[in-house]
C-alpha cells in the first residue's frame, strides 16, 4: 500500500512537471560576446599597377547592419620602414597610390586606420613573374569517355624558392572589357597537388619540383564552351574567331592560401554536413588580405 | 656412514618441507552455476592469493602442509576451505549471493582491495549497479552508465559516445565476448547495443593497459556475456515505453550445457505506422526501430574442457516508401518510392577452454565481427496504356562497412603465487568497404547496373603479447609486459613493440601509490563528421599514406579503501600523446562520395592531461560513486586552424558525476544521477566581411561576396551541461518470481541543455543565435520480470 502511494505520488510528479509552461520547449535563444567591427583590407598588388587597396568593415554576426566601405581611412604603404606612399581614397573603400607601383620581389608594408576601429597591418609580397620556356597547343589529343580535350603543354623554370602558382586560360571580352575564363582545366600532373579538379583556375605550389625545370600538360573540354573553337575555328555553334590567351600568375603564398580557403568557404557554405572553413588573414585584423601576383601572359597559338 | 645417513634425511625433511602443490579450479554462483570473473582466492590473514580469470579459473602453488583457503567475490559470502595439501588436487569454489542472507548488509564480501592492485586506471562496474540506475525511455544503458566515470566523455546529449582521457570515438577497443564492436550505438547514437540482461561483467580501462590489450589507443571496454543458468530455467524481461526485451536462459540436456538467449526490439514504428499511413490516404509509410539479439550456448565437456559459442546481431532500421496511383486518358500510371537507412553489427565468438595443466590454462578464440552501413533509394514507374505495360525500376545504394575474422590464442600461467602470467597472440583479417555506390536500372526485364567507389581494402593484424603479474615483494606489485603488433595493407607493413607497465606500492597499511605508462599503436581509423557516431561514420585502415594512430600515456595516483573498506578512493594524474590522428579536411565531408578518402582527411596530434577523483561504493544498502575530472584535450594538424593548437571538440574543463542507489527497503529503491559538465566547444561564425576579389577566374561574378569568421577552432564553448535523473523501483516478490515497477525522470529538472547552435532571426527579423536541446524533462515508466 505504501508503496502504492509512491508510485502513484512519483507519476503525478511528473505529470504536473511536464505540464509546466514551456516544459518542451527545446530552443532557446542564447547571448553571444559582441565581436566588434573590424576593418578588413583586401589587397592584390602586382607589378605595373598602382598600389590599390580595398578597405570595408566586419559586422558583428548578430547584427541587421550590413558591412560598409571605409571612406575616411588612411591606408600608408612602407618599404623597408619608410613611407613609399599615402593612399588616396578613389570612392566605395577603394585607395590607390598616384604613381607608386610594386615591384617584384619586394616586400612591402601596409598599415590602415580609421577612426572607431583599431589600426591593422601586414606584408605583401611581390613574386618574381614566372618565367615561360615553351607554350604549345594541339586540338583534341585527349579523350576521356568520349570527351576531347585540347591539350596546353607548358613549360617553366621554378627558382628555387617557395613559390605558387595560378594559371588561367582566357578570352577578351570586348563587351564586358576584360578577360574572362574560358572552360574548366583540367590537369593529369601527379606532381601538382590541384585543389579542385572542376576550375576554371589552376592553383599549385612546386612543393614537387622546386628549384627545377617544369612541365604541365592543361586540358581544356574540346566538346562544348569556347574551347572548341579552338578546335573548329569554322565552326557553326560559335563561328566567331577569338583570341585566347594563358595567364600564369605567381602568387605569394598569402594569396594562395586566402583564395583557396575563400573559394572553399564559398563552396560549403550552408552545407551542415561539412566542417566550418576558416578563411585564411594575414591582416593584423584576422580578417582580410594582403597580397602580390606577378603575371606572364602568353598568346595561345594553334 | 651415519653421517651421511643423517644428511640425507635432512635433505629430505628440506625437501619435504620445501615442496609444493597447486590447487586449481573454478569459481562459481551456487544459484545459477556462472563463473564468477576477478573473485579472490587467497589465504586468509596473509597476502597470498590469486584471481580468477575471465572464465572463473584460478591456479594456486602453495607450500605442502594443512591450510585454509577462502574465496570471495563481491556481493557473495566468503567460503572457507580447510585442505591437507599433500598432493596437486582441483578445488572449485560455489558461492552464494549475499541476497540470499537474511541480514541485507553484507559483512565480508570483498575482492581484492583497490590498493592491492597493480592495475590502476580500470574500473569494473558491476550489472546490478548499472541496473539501478535511472535511464533515459527506462531502457537502461551500459555505455551511458561508462560515460558516467571519471575520464569519459558522453560526446553530445543522450549520446552513446565514449571519449577516453582526450581520445577519440574510434580509440575504445569495445570487446563483447572477446569480438570488437565497431559501433556500439542504436538509434542514432542515443542507446547502445548492449542489452544488460545478458551481460555479466562489464569493465573500462583507461590507462596502464595489460600488454594483453592492443589495437586500439585510449581505452578497453570489456564486457563478458552471461553463460546461461547451468541449475534452472530462469528468465528476466521488461516492457517499457519504447522497447520491451525477453532473456531466457538455463541448462540444455544436463548441467554441463547451458544457454541464454535475449531479444529486444523497440516499437515505435508499429505505433506510429498507422499514423502515417492515415494522414498520407495509405499512400506513405514509414518508420524507424533496432532490434538486438543475444545469445550463447556453453558446454562442459570435461574439468579440463569448455566449449563457447556466443552471438550477437543487431539493427537500426529508418525507412520511408510512397505510392502514387493515377489515370488520365486511359493511361494508367503506378509510381512507387523507397527510401531505406539500415546499419548494425553482427559478432560471434567460438571459444574453447583447456587446462593444459594445473598452471597453465588455454584459450582458443575464432571470432567474427563485421559492421555494415546501407543507404538506399529505389523508384518503380508502372505505366499502362492499351494493354501495354512499361515498367522502369532505378535502385541506387551506397554502403560501408568492416568485416573482421580473428583467430587467437591465450595462456593463463600461475606458477607461483607471486606471478601470474599470461601470454598469446592472435591474427585479425580485416576487410574495409570504404563506401560504395551500386546504381541498377531495369526497364522491361532487361537490366544494367554498375558499381563506382572504391575498391574493398585487405588487411592483417598480427599480435603477440606477455604479460607478468608479479609481486617482488609484499609492498610492490607489478604488472609488466610487451605487446608487439604488425600491419599489412596493400603491400605495406607496419610494425610496433609497446612497452607497457603498471605497479602499486602500499606505502602505508591502506594507502598505495601507482604509476603506470603505457604505449599504444592503432591500425585503423574512424572518419567522422561529427563523431557522435553516427553510422554514416567510416572505418578506414592505415595505408600507405595514412599512418597508424600511435600513443604514451603515463600516469600517477593514489589508491585506498575507507570507511571500514566500503568506499574504494583514487585519485589520479595523467597525461597522453597521440599522434597520426585523423579528420575530415576542411570543407570535405562523408557525403562526398567521388574520390578517395585518403585525400579528404588531415593528419595531425593530440595531447590530454588532467586528473580524476573518483570514490565508489558497490555494496550495502547505499551503493553509486562521486567522479570528478579536471582535464584539458587539444589537437594540431598541419592543415586546420591553420596548423595552431585548438582544443578538442570534447575537451571539457570539469566534469563531475554523482550517481547514487539507495535500498530504502525489500519493496523500494531510489536512485539518482546529476551530472556537470563545461560545455562543448563548438566553431561558431563571430562576424561577416567582405571577400576581396582580383578579377581572376571570373571570381568578379560571385553573387554573394561575404565571408564568415570563426575565430579559432573550437573556440566557443557552448553553456555548461548538467542534469538530474531520478528513478524508483517498486519491486514485489512473488512466490514464482518478481516483478519491478520502475518510475523514473531523465532530466528531472528540466534544464535545457545544449545539443547544437543554429542562426536564425528573432520575431522582429534580427539576427539571433539559437540553441537547441534535445530532451526536455522525460517521465518514463516500465514493467520487468525476474523468475
Amino acid at each position: 500500500m505504501k508503496s502504492n502511494f509512491f508510485l502513484l505520488f512519483f507519476i503525478s510528479c511528473l505529470i504536473s512537471l511536464s505540464s509546466c509552461r514551456n516544459a518542451f520547449d527545446t530552443v532557446v535563444e542564447v547571448d553571444l560576446p559582441k565581436e566588434e567591427p573590424r576593418l578588413v583590407p583586401n589587397a592584390f598588388l602586382q607589378p605595373d599597377s598602382l598600389f590599390t587597396v580595398e578597405v570595408t568593415n566586419s559586422k558583428f554576426v548578430l547584427d541587421s547592419a550590413s558591412t560598409k566601405p571605409i571612406l575616411n581611412a588612411e591606408v600608408k604603404v612602407f618599404e623597408n620602414g619608410i613611407l613609399l606612399a599615402t593612399l588616396i581614397n578613389y570612392g566605395n573603400g577603394v585607395y590607390k597610390g598616384i604613381s607608386a607601383r610594386p615591384f617584384e620581389g619586394r616586400i612591402y608594408d601596409l598599415t590602415v586606420s580609421a577612426p572607431g576601429y583599431p589600426e591593422c597591418s601586414g606584408k605583401a609580397f611581390i613574386p618574381y613573374r614566372p618565367v615561360i620556356k615553351n607554350l604549345t597547343f594541339r586540338d583534341s589529343t585527349y579523350s576521356n569517355n568520349n570527351t576531347f580535350y585540347g591539350e596546353i603543354n607548358l613549360k617553366f623554370d621554378d627558382p628555387g624558392s617557395e613559390n605558387y602558382y595560378l594559371i588561367e586560360v582566357v578570352t577578351f571580352d570586348s563587351l564586358l572589357e576584360t578577360y574572362i575564363p574560358v572552360g574548366f582545366l583540367k590537369q593529369q600532373d601527379s606532381d601538382i597537388h590541384s585543389e579542385d579538379n572542376f576550375t576554371t583556375r589552376l592553383f599549385f605550389s612546386d612543393e614537387k619540383f622546386n628549384g627545377r625545370t617544369h612541365e604541365i600538360r592543361l586540358y581544356l573540354p574540346a566538346n562544348g564552351g569556347d574551347a572548341f573553337i579552338i578546335n573548329n575555328p569554322d565552326s557553326i555553334i560559335n563561328p566567331v574567331k577569338k583570341d585566347y590567351y594563358l595567364f600564369f600568375w605567381s602568387v605569394s603564398k598569402s594569396y594562395y592560401n586566402y583564395t583557396l580557403t575563400k573559394d572553399l568557404q564559398f563552396d560549403t557554405q550552408g552545407n551542415p554536413f561539412s566542417e566550418p572553413v576558416p578563411v585564411y588573414s594575414n591582416s593584423s585584423s584576422k580578417m582580410g588580405i594582403f597580397a602580390g601576383k606577378s603575371l606572364t601572359k602568353e598568346r595561345i597559338v594553334k | 656412514m651415519r653421517f651421511i645417513l643423517f644428511s640425507l634425511l635432512m635433505l629430505l625433511s628440506v625437501w619435504a618441507c620445501a615442496q609444493k602443490f597447486t590447487i586449481s579450479g573454478y569459481v562459481s554462483d551456487s544459484e545459477t552455476g556462472e563463473k564468477l570473473i576477478s573473485a579472490n582466492v587467497f589465504i586468509p590473514g596473509s597476502t597470498t592469493g590469486t584471481t580468477t580469470n575471465v572464465y572463473g579459473f584460478y591456479s594456486l602453488t602453495l607450500p605442502a602442509g594443512k591450510i585454509t583457503l577462502s574465496a570471495r567475490y563481491i556481493g557473495y559470502q566468503v567460503i572457507n576451505a580447510e585442505i591437507d595439501l599433500i598432493k596437486s588436487q582441483p578445488l572449485d569454489f560455489i558461492l552464494s549471493a549475499s541476497i540470499q542472507l537474511k541480514e541485507v548488509e553484507i559483512v565480508e564480501t570483498r575482492t581484492e582491495k583497490i590498493q592491492e592492485r597493480s592495475q590502476m586506471s580500470a574500473i569494473e562496474i558491476p550489472v546490478s549497479q548499472i541496473k539501478a540506475i535511472p535511464a533515459m525511455f527506462g531502457e537502461v544503458d551500459v555505455l551511458k552508465a561508462i560515460q558516467l566515470l571519471p575520464g569519459v566523455h558522453g560526446g553530445s546529449e543522450g549520446q552513446t559516445g565514449i571519449y577516453v582521457r582526450g581520445g577519440g570515438p574510434d580509440q575504445n577497443l569495445i570487446l563483447l565476448d572477446g569480438a570488437p564492436v565497431y559501433n556500439p550505438s542504436h538509434l542514432l547514437g542515443f542507446f547502445s547495443v548492449f542489452n544488460a540482461d545478458a551481460i555479466k561483467n562489464v569493465t573500462l580501462i583507461k590507462g596502464g593497459f595489460p600488454a594483453r590489450y592492443g589495437g586500439r589507443l585510449s581505452s578497453v571496454i570489456d564486457i563478458n556475456m552471461k553463460e546461461g543458468n547451468t541449475k534452472k530455467i530462469s528468465g528476466e524481461g521488461s516492457i517499457g515505453i519504447i522497447s520491451s526485451k525477453l532473456a531466457l536462459e538455463g541448462p540444455l540436456f544436463s548441467e554441463k550445457t547451458s544457454f541464454i538467449i535475449s531479444a529486444r526490439r523497440t516499437y515505435l514504428d508499429i505505433l506510429t505506422r498507422p499514423l502515417i499511413r492515415a494522414s498520407s490516404n495509405g499512400d506513405a509509410t514509414g518508420g524507424l526501430y533496432f532490434y538486438d539479439l543475444n545469445g550463447k550456448v556453453n558446454h562442459k565437456f570435461s574439468d579440463k574442457d569448455h566449449l563457447y559459442l556466443s552471438a550477437y546481431t543487431g539493427k537500426d532500421r529508418f525507412f520511408i516508401r510512397t505510392k502514387d496511383e493515377y489515370e488520365y486518358n486511359g493511361q494508367r500510371s503506378v509510381s512507387k518510392n523507397q527510401f531505406g537507412l539500415d546499419w548494425g553489427n553482427i559478432t560471434s565468438t567460438l571459444r574453447w577452454n583447456h587446462v593444459l595443466s594445473n598452471k597453465l590454462f588455454l584459450n582458443t578464440s575464432l571470432i567474427f565481427s563485421r559492421y555494415q552501413f546501407n543507404v538506399g533509394v529505389e523508384n518503380s514507374n508502372e505505366i499502362t496504356f492499351q494493354n501495354t505495360t512499361n515498367r522502369e525500376t532505378f535502385k541506387l545504394n551506397y554502403y560501408s562497412g568492416i568485416n573482421d575474422v580473428t583467430g587467437k590464442v591465450d595462456f593463463d600461467y600461475y606458477p607461483n603465487p607471486n606471478h601470474f602470467v599470461k601470454f598469446g597472440g592472435g591474427y585479425i583479417y580485416h576487410t574495409f568497404h570504404t563506401g560504395a555506390l551500386q546504381f541498377k536500372f531495369t526497364e522491361n526485364n532487361k537490366s544494367t547496373d554498375t558499381t563506382v567507389g572504391p575498391r574493398p581494402i585487405y588487411a592483417g593484424e598480427y599480435s603477440l603479447y606477455v604479460e607478468d603479474d608479479f609481486k617482488p615483494t609484499d609492498l610492490v606489485k607489478i604488472n609488466a609486459g610487451i605487446h608487439s603488433s604488425a600491419f599489412n595493407v596493400k603491400k605495406e607493413f607496419y610494425y610496433s613493440v609497446q612497452p607497457r607497465i603498471s605497479a602499486r606500492y602500499i606505502f602505508t597499511e591502506d594507502w598505495a601509490l601507482k604509476a603506470s605508462f603505457a604505449t599504444m599503436t592503432q591500425y585503423i581509423h574512424l572518419l567522422s563528421n561529427y563523431g557522435v557516431g553516427l553510422p554514416t561514420d567510416l572505418w578506414v585502415p592505415s595505408t600507405p599514406s595514412v599512418k597508424p594512430q600511435q600513443s604514451w600515456q603515463g600516469a600517477v595516483g593514489v589508491a585506498r579503501t575507507i570507511f571500514n573498506e566500503q568506499y574504494e578512493l583514487s585519485i589520479e594524474g595523467f597525461y597522453k600523446e597521440m599522434k597520426n590522428l585523423i579528420e575530415y579536411k576542411e570543407g570535405a565531408g562523408f557525403m562526398e562520395i567521388g574520390g578517395d578518402w585518403q585525400t579528404k582527411i588531415e593528419s595531425g596530434k593530440g595531447t590530454a592531461y588532467g586528473s580524476e577523483f573518483f570514490i565508489q561504493k558497490k555494496e550495502g544498502k547505499l551503493t553509486g560513486w562521486i567522479g570528478y575530472t579536471l582535464a584539458w584535450t587539444n589537437r594540431q594538424f598541419e592543415n586546420l586552424n591553420f596548423g595552431k593548437v585548438f582544443p578538442y571538440k570534447y575537451d571539457r574543463r570539469h566534469d563531475v558525476s554523482i550517481v547514487a542507489s539507495y535500498k530504502l527497503n525489500k519493496k523500494i529503491n531510489v536512485s539518482l544521477t546529476w551530472v556537470y559538465g563545461t560545455g562543448n566547444a563548438a566553431t561558431l561564425e563571430l562576424a561577416n566581411y567582405k571577400a576581396g576579389f582580383d578579377g581572376t577566374g571570373g571570381s568578379d561574378f560571385y553573387y554573394y561576396d561575404q565571408l564568415n569568421y570563426y575565430g579559432e577552432r573550437n573556440s566557443f564553448r557552448m553553456k555548461a551541461y548538467h542534469r538530474l535523473d531520478l528513478g524508483i523501483d517498486f519491486i514485489k516478490v512473488r512466490k514464482r518470481w518478481t516483478r519491478t515497477w520502475s518510475v523514473g525522470a531523465y532530466n528531472a529538472y528540466n534544464r535545457k541543455n545544449p545539443y547544437f547552435m543554429y542562426f536564425g532571426n528573432d520575431d522582429f527579423g534580427n539576427p539571433a543565435l539559437y540553441q537547441v536541446s534535445l530532451f526536455p524533462v522525460i517521465p518514463s515508466i516500465s514493467y520487468s520480470f525476474k523468475f
